[in-house]
């Protein structure tokens, strides 16, 4: 049973919202940097 | 059925090997010495094997408006009207009994309306490609402890990233308490543009994240996880071209710290159903220096029709604090100040669904998996975007 789920879908979602949200992070991935959207 | 296959390959090797000697010792050269089965095995079992390939396209069609656009009124809000497509691809391989390799290739290309200053004067970057290399080796030290080493480039006109990590994690309790922590850093080094599209000179920016994680399988259907996560950012935190309307009738610059203390706690959880589904809990608490507090809730349900046929339907809820200094009308003398619309007060939801469908196969593919799915996402801060995505992937 796995928590997170496909590993790509992960990551669309969780570019999604950094790039939208203030918040990020919590998730071991960091929270901001990485790309001109963010 | 690995055992059977390593030993079928051992012995065709083995009588390649046999077949090689006799013939060899037939043409009068010196014999070779005998290959062992062992060391036939140990060769075959450091080669690349790869486990998985899945890829997946996703477009974003995006409606809104945000005051640090120029795309409207002077000091109104201008438009965040984008579109985005974004396929990754995902390769997943082992090499021995304790190496395993992830490599992940997203790319994106953007087509913006107006949220560039850029584009006032050129509009040389209303199309923006954008793609990363990310590499993670991961080495299990024993039958308890992994080691995880990462490493990646991102390359975007004009901005470019590097970042690296380290990881490790241990399991107690024949696995059932799993502990984990890591550190990523991420360099980024971008062109410096003012609101009028002028470019002087480079910017950059630093983000350190340390993370601590445990993972505890509180029953045969239950597992959870809560993890931490610190990060401090440092340089230029803005993209330097976000513009913010002024009380003297015109535009000036965002001006945002130098520093930014990042803190969030995940809680996940997933629940096997008696009904051939499942449930993931997904809850985040988030607090930085800023002044932006925020909570993000999120639910997704499964639900298997077949053995090979499932549907999932998501939700997700998210509420934030604006940062101290969020305005949309700023005093020109003011120390900090940002118009950003991510950076507001603002709610957020995400509604949609998936149909999943994974197809066992004949080797060497094991599996064939197909995914399509639909998503809503809309603000309270007027911004909307409809999401599709599509998966496809091998399992070998």
């Amino acid at each position: 049973m796995s928590l997170t789920g496909d590993s790509l879908d992960a990551a669309r979602h969780q570019k999604l919202y950094d790039a939208r949200e203030g918040a990020a992070g919590g998730d071991g991935a960091a929270a901001g940097g990485g790309c001109g959207c963010q | 059925m690995r055992g059977a296959r390593r030993r079928l390959l051992a012995a065709i090797v083995l009588l390649l090997a046999t077949a090689s000697r006799v013939d060899a010792q037939g043409g009068g050269r010196a014999p070779q010495p005998a290959l062992s089965e062992t060391g036939i095995l140990d060769a075959l079992d450091d080669r690349l094997r790869v486990e998985s390939i899945m890829t997946r396209i996703t477009a974003f069609d995006q409606f809104g408006y945000g005051y640090q656009a120029q795309g409207g009124p002077l000091l109104g809000p201008g438009s965040e009207r984008a579109t985005i497509l974004e396929p990754q691809v995902e390769i997943v391989a082992s090499q021995g009994d304790r190496l395993q390799h992830r490599l992940w290739v997203p790319v994106d290309f953007v087509t913006n309306a107006s949220p560039d200053a850029i584009d006032v004067v050129s509009s040389a970057s209303r199309h923006v490609q954008a793609g990363s290399l990310d590499w993670a080796s991961t080495y299990r030290l024993d039958g308890a402890t992994d080691a995880t080493m990462s490493g990646g480039l991102h390359l975007e006109e004009p901005f470019r990233s590097w970042n690296g990590g380290l990881g490790a994690s241990r399991s107690f309790a024949d696995g059932d308490t799993v502990l984990s922590a890591g550190v990523v850093e991420v360099f980024d080094w971008f062109d410096r543009f003012d609101i009028h599209g002028g470019r002087h000179g480079r910017a950059d920016r630093s983000t350190t994240t340390a993370s601590l994680g445990v993972t505890q399988i509180v029953s045969p259907t239950t597992i959870v996880n809560v993890n931490y996560g610190l990060t401090v950012q440092r340089g230029e935190l803005g993209n330097t071209w976000n513009s913010v309307p002024l009380s003297d009738d015109e535009r000036g610059p965002e001006i945002l710290p130098g520093e930014r203390l990042r803190n969030a706690v995940v809680f996940r959880a997933a629940q096997f159903l008696p009904w051939d589904g499942a449930v993931h809990v997904y809850y985040r608490f988030y607090l930085d220096d800023w002044g932006l507090t925020a909570h993000s809730v999120e639910g997704e349900l499964l639900q298997r029709l077949s053995s090979q046929l499932y549907v999932g339907a998501l939700y997700r809820f998210h509420t934030q604090t604006g940062v101290d200094f969020f305005t949309t009308l700023a005093n020109p003398n003011g120390s900090l100040r940002t118009a950003d619309s991510d950076l507001a007060p603002l709610d957020s939801q995400t509604a949609g669904g998936k149909v999943v469908l994974d197809v066992p196969t004949a080797t060497p593919v094991r599996s064939l998996h197909f995914e399509f799915g639909y998503e809503r996402y809309w603000r309270t801060n007027d911004l909307h975007t409809n999401i599709v995505t599509c998966a496809t992937g091998y399992r070998f």
